[in-house]
């Protein structure tokens, strides 16, 4: 000890010092934790606040009217649990009074039976016989033609058939026609439902007011509508998934490919180095950026200029470039970056003794890539691809920019259709004046939320399946 | 004379150097492996052995700035000689890793891997050639039950022993094994060591290793390697095991045997 040298002399004193202060530094390390802790603890509460606000307004307490109250139609029984000739007896009786009721009885005869786009010759033309052929209807009305039919006999076609539940939805949509004038959240029922029920009997005498969920089976299949109560989500879900679909189909390759061609291939130059750069920044480029690219290129270059992304070289004439293919591209270019970028992650983490295993059995580059890198990197690419996919589902600014449509009265049907999706909706109905709106915009973040929580799901569960599979159990 | 050679050297190094950028790895390497032996290289870390066995393979052509001067004769061709695939040259010299490195694949499809490289796809000519590489390579009677079990589920001596039986199976004649059982137990050791001795009568093998004992247990020539101040290595001494253990000509080579550095 006494032969130490002064350097190491103070650094004895200097940890004994430190073992007098070891309380001062466990005090510390418990401060940090505690503020580690707070930090999780404050993303806990915005999570719940999050969640609380979407649910508060998703559940609510509404008054609803009727055109005819259901009291009305069937005083001893529920309404929904008439028979099919007592609900077609409803239609028929409301329809014969209607100022063009038969009209309205027409309509949903075709529609329902016939479909909407039968030739309008062969509906003038033919007698019922041949029209219904093969289906049942009322033996009297064989050598009849359709404009000939009363309503009555109309609604006994109906009743022949299609469902007492479809019946009901009709007796429903063209008899009730159910309104909602007044909601309420889901807060304000819990805590102030005497102050709601004296305010609705003020209002809306008569009236019940009940419990109320905006997000229902109804509300995610029906069309959208411009009245909150019976508007849905149908046709920006087909949008999403169009979009989705051709995303995948369009990126996954692109990126996967330039991952593998920039890891396995590429020798490093200052080419590659450039290029990896640009591509790590172009993940950071905000995304209205790529839907002015989008606008530029798919929309106006390639669609209304070269007629590709409209469909006019394929003989679609009825769009312009505002369609669901470049709203795919726009995404594809979008996510583009984060897949390459996750893929050479992934690709990279594949430890080189498989690769040199497979080389050195005599497996060219192409062989060693797929028989070997790709599927050991597959959990990883997966994960990322999934991720920024989900990431596309939920994207409004640069589809907004490309042309999505905020309203729209026909599902879109292929990839040169017009389109909104799901994000779009919900911008556009929070921005209504109509307060209902924000109760169906909750709705909608609930079914996007859904969406998402499934895909990450997916991918939580195929890279766990996957990489158990690697590692042999 | 000429074909004499091609009958008792299955290798010939003439006047090797491998360079790495600008750096010179090993220069100056002459040497002549025999066939249906056990050839061990021997040598401090860093001395250049595992750069030779890799350059036997072209396995260096895979690191990216590594250039080869001189020449590898196999069967009387220069490997890095005009026309020549590195691929066609993996395929028929073996080579066994450091680590055990078998694919996250079944063992049937971690021993079938180089034959579908190939294009078999038959099934009963691949179920043929996995069986006769496992009992090769005297796995077949632990794993024959399991053949779908994921290779990375055996121990790590069956491991390396799949992985010997991977490298069977594209029929080379030449393995070449880079400490293949640094990462092993004593008895894991000794099976593989036991298996080279069978796998000699009909291959001729290289073996990396840093365990002198192992080199004089199991080969029959052994080359000595050193790095020189520049940390280029080169080949000290070559020749039978007996004498290279018994009476070294070159004095560093006792030193090294002796156990004075290394």
């Amino acid at each position: 000890m006494t032969t130490a040298s002064p350097t190491v002399q103070s650094a004895l004193e200097t940890m004994t010092k430190a073992d007098r202060q070891l309380r001062k530094r466990n005090a510390r390390a418990r401060r940090w934790s505690a503020i580690y802790l707070g930090a999780c603890i404050f993303a806990l509460i915005g999570l719940i606040l999050l969640f609380g606000t979407v649910l508060n307004n998703m559940f609510g307490v509404v008054v609803k009217t009727y055109a005819v109250p259901p009291s009305q139609l069937s005083p001893n029984q529920a309404l929904e649990n008439l028979s099919e000739a007592e609900l077609g007896a409803i239609l028929s009786d409301y329809f014969s009074k209607q100022n063009r009721g038969i009209q309205r009885a027409r309509v949903l005869v075709r529609d329902n039976l016939l479909g909407k786009n039968i030739d309008p010759a062969r509906l003038s033309g033919e007698p019922i016989s041949s029209l219904f052929a093969g289906r049942d209807y009322p033996p009297e009305v064989a050598e009849l033609k359709f404009s000939e039919l009363t309503v009555p006999q109309l609604i006994q076609l109906l009743e022949s058939s299609i469902s007492q539940s479809q019946l009901y939805q009709m007796v429903v949509k063209d008899v009730l026609q159910p309104r909602i004038p007044q909601s309420w959240t889901l807060l304000e029922g819990i805590f102030n439902w005497n102050r709601i029920e004296t305010e609705a009997q003020a209002k809306y005498p008569g009236e019940a007011i009940m419990w109320h969920s905006w997000f229902s089976w109804a509300f995610v299949s029906s069309e959208l509508t411009s009245d909150p109560s019976t508007t849905g989500l149908r046709m920006a879900i087909v949008g999403t998934v169009y979009i989705l679909i051709l995303t995948v189909l369009i990126s996954i390759p692109l990126g996967i490919g330039a991952a593998i061609y920039l890891e396995e291939y590429a020798k490093h130059s200052r080419f590659t180095a450039l290029l990896e750069t640009v591509i790590r920044n172009l993940a950071g480029v905000p995304s209205i950026i790529y839907g002015m690219l989008g606008l530029a290129l798919f929309v106006r270059a390639l669609g209304d200029d070269a007629g590709i992304t409209n469909g006019r070289v394929f003989g679609i004439t009825d769009t312009n470039g505002r369609t669901i293919l470049s709203a795919s591209l726009t995404m594809s270019l979008l996510i583009l970056p984060v897949i390459i970028i996750n893929s050479q992650e992934a690709i990279r983490a594949v430890p080189a003794s498989l690769r040199e295993a497979s080389y050195g059995i005599g497996a060219t580059r192409w062989q060693t890539v797929w028989r070997t890198v790709l599927p050991a990197g597959l959990p990883g690419i997966l994960t990322g691809v999934i991720l920024s996919l989900a990431r596309a589902v939920g994207e409004t600014a640069p589809l907004l920019v490309v042309g999505g449509l905020t309203f729209l009265t026909v599902d879109p049907n292929s990839i040169f259709s017009k389109f909104s999706v799901i994000p779009i909706q919900i911008f556009s109905w929070t921005s209504e004046p109509n307060p209902q709106f924000k109760n169906v915009a909750a709705a909608a973040i609930i079914t996007l939320l859904g969406i998402l929580l499934t895909l990450n799901a997916a991918a939580i569960i195929l890279r766990q399946r996957y990489s158990k599979k690697l590692r042999g159990a | 004379m000429a074909n004499q050679n091609a009958n008792t050297y299955a290798v010939e190094l003439n006047d090797l150097s491998v360079f790495y950028g600008t750096h010179q790895a090993v220069g100056g390497i002459n040497m002549k492996i025999q066939r249906n032996k056990i050839t061990a290289y021997i040598g401090p870390s860093g001395c250049g052995k595992s750069t030779v066995l890799r350059s036997i393979n072209r396995m260096n052509d895979l690191v990216a700035g590594a250039r080869v001067e001189g020449e590898v004769r196999y069967h009387g061709n220069n490997l890095y000689g005009q026309g020549i695939d590195p691929v066609e040259v993996r395929r028929r010299i073996g080579m066994v890793f450091q680590k055990p490195n078998p694919f996250p694949k079944s063992i049937f499809d971690n021993v079938a891997y180089g034959p579908r490289l190939l294009g078999i796809k038959d099934k009963t000519m691949l179920s043929e050639i996995v069986e006769t590489s496992l009992r090769a390579a005297v796995l077949w009677d632990e794993v024959k039950d399991d053949l779908k079990k994921s290779g990375l589920a055996l121990s790590g001596g069956q491991q390396q022993r799949l992985c010997i039986a991977r490298a069977l199976a594209t029929q080379p004649d030449l393995i070449l094994m880079d400490e293949p059982c640094s990462a092993l137990d004593p008895i894991s050791t000794l099976r593989i060591e036991e298996l080279m001795q069978e796998l000699v009568s009909t291959y001729t093998i290289i073996l990396v290793t840093h365990n002198m004992q192992q080199a004089a247990r199991v080969s029959h020539m052994t080359g000595f390697f050193l790095a020189n101040e520049t940390r280029t290595g080169h080949l000290i001494e070559y020749g039978a095991t007996t004498e290279m253990f018994t009476k070294p000509k070159d004095k560093r080579t006792e030193d090294y045997i002796s156990g004075r550095f290394g």
